[in-house]
């Protein structure tokens, strides 16, 4: 694949790259998430000393659909974020029935490897201008968060396989905690992977990578949550004390009812654990419960 | 599906109802299970004999799901080694498309074989434990998978025409080449066994192979060679035999090269056109896999994506911005991937 790919992109070299066009081109293929590794793979491609564009593509064309659907979110992402922390999207083709993407390849240091306060309000004012983009002007009644709670683990669900029974336990907690009378949830577009691994720091600009489930979920505090809680070493819901007045300068700048913070709390535990399939698959309705209450205590 | 050819006179073998039989030399080859036997098996593994076999017991009252689970929970390491479709992540470096014929030599629980049988024309599963070629059998049938054939057998004893695959995956082979034909240095052995690749190839055809640096920098401290014991892959090959005969009571035969140890012996058997992979952390499980010649890939690699957790990588990445340094490390690296053409 990657000497097709070198061939398609030395061809395009004026379109899709600067400079002068070299001989050939290195590919050094890196790993996925851990919810996809099964499925996808990427390659940073070299043009001497720095990668300049990134590719996705999966392991079989039976995974068509990821590489084809991220691409598309990338390039909403990109159409709407003009502040060049998105990659611009270049090509997306096939080789031998395989989907692949190509996109611009941010080169910076992972958030992750930065523990420094400083380091984390240079995130924040990136963050709060890209949720102010992404308000949608569109609320949920309590009656309709239910059905949303509902349709957005059900997605969850059908990527990733579960047993009859962990599923239905699943989305009984969700109709149960969505149900909320007479409250409004305002809808903000979130990135959906905002994990400190797909923040970048690159020469002191934020960038970040992975906008493949871009607006897939709208609900309010989702990325800050999935953030915070990845960036913490805290590996329960302790860390919500620790950043609780971020999450509440959150809350208040979008005009969220904090009566609502433990609905959103729940629901980004369910979709956080959803997407590590081989975790959740350790679960039960009782560590499920037992989650819950700690969320209720902590609130 | 591939002809099987006499390893003795490469006449055609004709199949009956439980062995192969050439027509020319009279020689017969049992088939057990659908599976042709050209050598006698010989167990190995991540896991024990017994214990492969109540896997593939469990393959007659239980459901497929049910095995995997089974085997995800007590055998962790088989089952990675089985069923990470990243082991064969080096075959994207390779224009593989559905004619190709592939045959993978020592297939053991076939984790090389099944990502590739779903873009490759054809698999041949050649090993020579009869337990690991049924293990292979089952799941590829478990998973509908009709290009894969299963074979017991070894390089003394191939049961291919010349000319016949676009490639062979050497995936933890090659060091292991030279325990057998013991009147022989292990060197040339593993030479005849490269030359015997080299005539079953097409014109053009790749062999991939997967394989430790003899001189790794965990080599220099804690790792083990492949004999079991420290230091005998850093020894001379003389010194390595006695010390091995005097500790384990057996000649010191698993060689392994450094980057141009490797390039000399694919050299002086035929083959051309070479290409060297750095897979991190190693071959078996190539998280990434760094092209070697451009060292700013692997600059990268350890500045951005590699999470040093031993105090050697943390020195490295310490020392990363020189491109001295750099060099240095890719002749230490723990293992190569190495791509070479007929």
């Amino acid at each position: 694949m990657t000497e097709y790919l070198e061939k398609l992109i030395l061809d395009n070299w004026e379109k899709w790259a600067n400079g002068e066009k070299p001989r050939h081109l290195d590919f050094l293929k890196t790993h996925a998430g851990n919810a996809t590794r099964n499925k996808k793979v990427g390659f940073f491609i070299f043009n001497g000393k720095q990668p300049f564009i990134f590719v996705k593509t999966v392991r079989e064309n039976n995974y068509n659909s990821v590489i084809d659907e991220e691409f598309e979110s990338l390039k909403n992402a990109h159409q709407q974020l003009k502040n060049g922390s998105v990659p611009i999207p270049i090509h997306a083709g096939e080789y031998q029935g395989v989907s692949f993407s190509l996109e611009e390849a941010f080169v910076g240091k992972q958030f992750h490897s930065f523990k420094k306060e400083g380091d984390l309000k240079r995130f924040l004012v990136w963050f709060f201008g890209f949720q102010k983009s992404m308000v949608l002007g569109r609320d949920l009644s309590g009656k309709d968060l239910g059905n949303y709670f509902e349709d957005i683990v059900d997605r969850f669900l059908k990527l990733y396989s579960l047993d009859d029974n962990l599923r239905n336990t699943i989305l009984d907690l969700a109709r149960e905690l969505a149900y909320f009378d007479g409250l409004k949830l305002p809808l903000i577009g979130q990135h959906g992977d905002l994990t400190p691994d797909n923040v970048l720091d690159c020469g002191g600009k934020i960038k970040v990578i992975d906008w493949g489930n871009f607006k897939k979920i709208d609900l309010p505090l989702f990325d800050l949550l999935v953030f915070l809680q990845r960036w913490s070493s805290i590996r329960d819901i302790g860390f919500i004390h620790k950043y609780r007045p971020i999450i509440d300068k959150y809350l208040e700048e979008f005009n969220i009812d904090k009566n609502l913070l433990k609905r959103l709390i729940f629901v980004h535990y369910l979709l956080d654990f959803m997407r590590k399939k081989e975790q959740l698959e350790a679960y039960d309705k009782e560590y499920l419960n037992q989650r819950l209450k700690e969320i209720k205590d902590i609130i | 599906m591939t002809n099987l050819y006499c390893p003795k006179c490469q006449n055609e073998l004709s199949k009956k109802e439980n062995f192969y039989i050439c027509a020319k030399c009279g020689k017969q080859w049992p088939i057990k299970n659908d599976i042709g036997l050209f050598c006698e098996s010989r167990y190995w593994g991540e896991i024990s004999q017994g214990k492969m076999n109540e896997i593939l017991d469990s393959f007659n009252d239980r459901n497929y799901s049910e095995i995997i689970d089974t085997m995800k929970e007590k055998y962790d390491a088989a089952y990675r080694f089985s069923f990470d479709p990243s082991r064969a992540d080096w075959r994207f470096y390779l224009p593989i498309d559905k004619n190709w014929k592939v045959l993978d030599a020592g297939c053991g629980m076939g984790g090389m074989i099944f990502p590739l049988a779903k873009i490759a024309g054809e698999i041949v599963a050649f090993d020579s434990s009869y337990e690991r070629a049924k293990f292979v059998q089952l799941k590829s049938r478990y998973e509908g998978l009709e290009n894969i054939k299963t074979l017991v057998g070894d390089f003394d004893n191939l049961p291919f025409k010349e000319g016949e695959f676009d490639l062979i995956i050497f995936n933890g082979f090659l060091e292991w080449a030279g325990v057998s034909g013991e009147s022989k240095n292990p060197r040339n052995v593993q030479k005849d066994t490269l030359k015997k690749c080299l005539k079953l190839l097409k014109p053009g055809g790749y062999l991939y192979i997967g394989i430790e640096n003899r001189i790794a920098l965990n080599y220099f401290t804690t790792g083990r060679d492949h004999s079991g014991i420290r230091y005998t892959g850093l020894m001379p090959r003389f010194f390595a035999n006695i010390y091995t005969k005097i500790r384990l009571k057996k000649p010191y035969r698993t060689y392994t090269y450094s980057r141009q140890g490797y390039t000399k012996l694919l050299k002086e058997s035929g083959f051309n056109d070479l290409s060297f992979l750095l897979p991190a952390t190693g071959y078996n499980f190539p998280k990434y896999i760094i092209p070697y010649d451009n060292i700013y890939c692997l600059q990268y690699a350890i500045k951005n994506l590699l999470s040093p957790n031993s105090w050697r990588k943390k020195l490295v990445k310490l020392f990363s911005n020189s491109v001295l340094i750099m060099k240095i490390y890719r002749k230490l690296f723990f293992s190569f991937g190495i791509i070479c053409k007929k």
